[in-house]
């Protein structure tokens, strides 16, 4: 399968190298980086990018790229676990849903249509002032958001497929439901709920991101990628590195994981493998 | 007196649509002897499929009893029906879309085996998937294959062998050949004439092609439009037609000589009715050349005609 992902998909492999850079980074920062994140130097402060610091420094003379390095801590986290428990829950509850059909599909999917209807940013500032501002808080306030679109497309493909004659077949076989569900269903919805996944990691971090701006996300003097840029957003004229390096950080990541969802699916779909 | 395999009478399903009623299925009763093959033939839409799965308890009647080795299955409940499940099997119509995409074959097979638990260990699964590769005429070296990599005629072969893992007493065959290239059904066909004399099988063999079901059939039923017209067995069936509709269908076969085409034949003019709005009386009476009054007023019964049955009011 990777191979196949290195002759087809360049995009890809340039995608997850990227991934797995940030990723590297974010496990090595404190060997990477002779600063700390919160190490205040009011000598340096707005220091424009240099030998010494590679981005510049903020306004209280702490090294962006440290700062960055420790932040994609806190977006890769924030990024992939929250996405992950979305989709599983999202997967679960959808397919139950398509599956059973009838009153338990009705009261599934209308509350995820709740879900859905609401401003997800605003659902998720609620969430937020009402829970706190912790690093879990923003995990739940992102799977509560992130269930629902799950599930709907999870459903979508568990009633297309129940019709599917294979299914019928394994039924004629004598096939249990749970075994229908496991075995059949769930590898078929796969290849989207692995494209589901990738396209959810942007969607978490940049809801994070948002948050963070907006002060209601992680909180400081702790890194993240919205924090920076909220913070430096004062600084936008003579100190522009201050919000241009997360930027650029969060638009990589995003687009990585989304080119790589792309490939991803395309190499999942085992109609293309004998092409 | 041969084995009943499967006896069902007064069978009837209904679909509700937007546009009303639809009858599939009205009044069939038949029996399947065990190693007999039944074939069952007629236009597309005429109830042929629906009538399959019923007897395989697939899909439950509306109303009438199918009876397994006399005991009714009908309106079992789940766990009480999975006792007869392994003994009734379908052999699909499209070998496209009736095997999962992302199993190989080696779990394809051994799905079956697998969930009626009939092999106590791995390496036993391993040893009757491949025998039944190679009494389906798959090779072994193909066991780690997905059947996107096999062509119609391969695939219908992993169809069978799933099919016939379970030793079951009665396969009901969905237009097995209908899907695939000319070429190729002679091929299923053998195959699925070799498996019955060899295992003892006992099919219902579905199709709209009479010369397959002549090729495979001991006994034939003709269906119209839901409604057995006749039945009884096949080459008095074929020799001598007695329902103008069986009759119109045996002329529309082509003969192999190009120059007797055309000849003597009658071909059946219109559509078929349609089944949301039936005829009167006979449901044939619209498209028959011999329709008369009383074929408007009363609906025909099948009627006991040695060696055959006969739904028609000319018949007697």
């Amino acid at each position: 399968m990777l191979r196949r992902l290195a002759a087809d998909h360049k995009t890809s492999i340039v995608s997850a190298a990227i991934i797995v850079l940030f990723v590297l980074g974010a496990i090595l920062a404190p060997v990477l980086t002779p600063y700390e994140y919160d190490s205040i130097n009011l000598a340096e402060r707005l220091a424009a990018p240099s030998a010494e610091h590679l981005f510049g420094t903020d306004e209280a003379g702490r090294d962006v790229l440290t700062r960055m390095l420790f932040g994609s801590r806190v977006s890769l986290v924030i990024g992939i676990v929250p996405s992950l428990l979305s989709v599983v829950v999202g997967t679960f509850v959808g397919m139950v849903a398509g599956f059973h059909g009838g009153k338990v599909d009705t009261v599934i999917m209308r509350v995820a249509d709740v879900v859905m209807s609401f401003p997800t940013m605003l659902l998720a500032m609620v969430v937020m002032y009402t829970l706190g501002g912790g690093t879990e808080d923003v995990f739940l306030t992102l799977v509560l958001v992130g269930w629902a679109a799950v599930a709907r497309v999870v459903r979508a493909e568990t009633l297309k497929l129940k019709e599917s004659e294979y299914v019928e077949a394994a039924r004629i076989i004598g096939v249990r439901r749970a075994r229908i569900i496991l075995r059949h269903i769930l590898p078929n919805c796969l290849p989207t709920i692995i494209v589901l996944f990738t396209l959810e990691i942007p969607s978490s971090m940049l809801t994070e991101s948002s948050l963070s701006f907006l002060g209601m996300g992680i909180q400081p003097p702790n890194a993240s990628w919205g924090l920076m840029v909220s913070a430096g957003r004062a600084f936008l004229y003579h100190a522009p590195w201050l919000c241009f390096a997360p930027c650029l950080a969060i638009m990589a990541i995003v687009l990585a994981f989304n080119y790589l969802g792309d490939g991803l699916r395309d190499v999942l779909d085992p109609h293309l493998q004998s092409q | 007196m041969a084995q009943r395999t499967l006896e069902v009478s007064h069978l009837h399903t209904s679909f509700f649509t937007e546009r009303g009623e639809i009858k599939a299925v009205q009044d069939v009763s038949m029996h399947v002897d065990k190693g007999q093959v039944v074939g069952v033939v007629g236009e597309s839409g005429c109830g042929k499929s629906t009538l399959g799965r019923m007897l395989i308890g697939a899909l439950p009647p509306t109303s009438g009893e199918v009876r397994f080795k006399g005991h009714t299955i009908t309106g079992l409940k789940e766990r009480d029906f999975s006792a007869y499940r392994r003994q009734l099997q379908l052999i699909f119509q499209d070998p496209y879309a009736s095997l999962d995409p992302r199993m190989k074959v080696r779990d394809l097979i051994a799905e079956p085996l697998v969930t009626h638990k009939v092999c106590a260990s791995k390496d036993e699964v391993t040893q009757r998937v491949l025998g039944l590769m190679k009494a389906a005429g798959i090779p072994a070296d193909y066991l780690n294959r997905y059947p996107h990599q096999f062509s119609g005629g391969q695939r219908q072969r992993i169809g069978i062998a799933r099919a016939i893992a379970l030793d079951p007493a009665l396969i009901v065959c969905d237009e097995p050949v209908s899907a695939l290239d000319v070429s190729v059904q002679n091929q299923i066909l053998n195959l699925l004439r070799e498996l019955q004399e060899e295992r003892g099988l006992t099919y219902v063999f579905i199709s709209h092609d009479l010369s397959v079901v002549r090729h495979i059939s001991d006994r034939i039923c003709v269906m119209f439009l839901g409604k057995v017209m006749e039945m009884g067995p096949t080459e008095d069936v074929f020799t001598e037609a007695r329902h103008p509709y069986t009759r119109f269908l045996l002329d529309s076969v082509l003969p192999p000589n190009p120059h007797r085409r055309g000849q003597g034949m009658r071909l059946l003019e219109g559509e078929p009715p349609s089944p949301v709005n039936p005829p009167s009386g006979c449901c044939f009476r619209t498209r028959c050349p011999f329709a008369t009054e009383t074929c408007a007023g009363e609906e025909p019964n099948l009627r006991r005609m040695e060696p055959v049955e006969v739904a028609c009011h000319h018949q007697r």
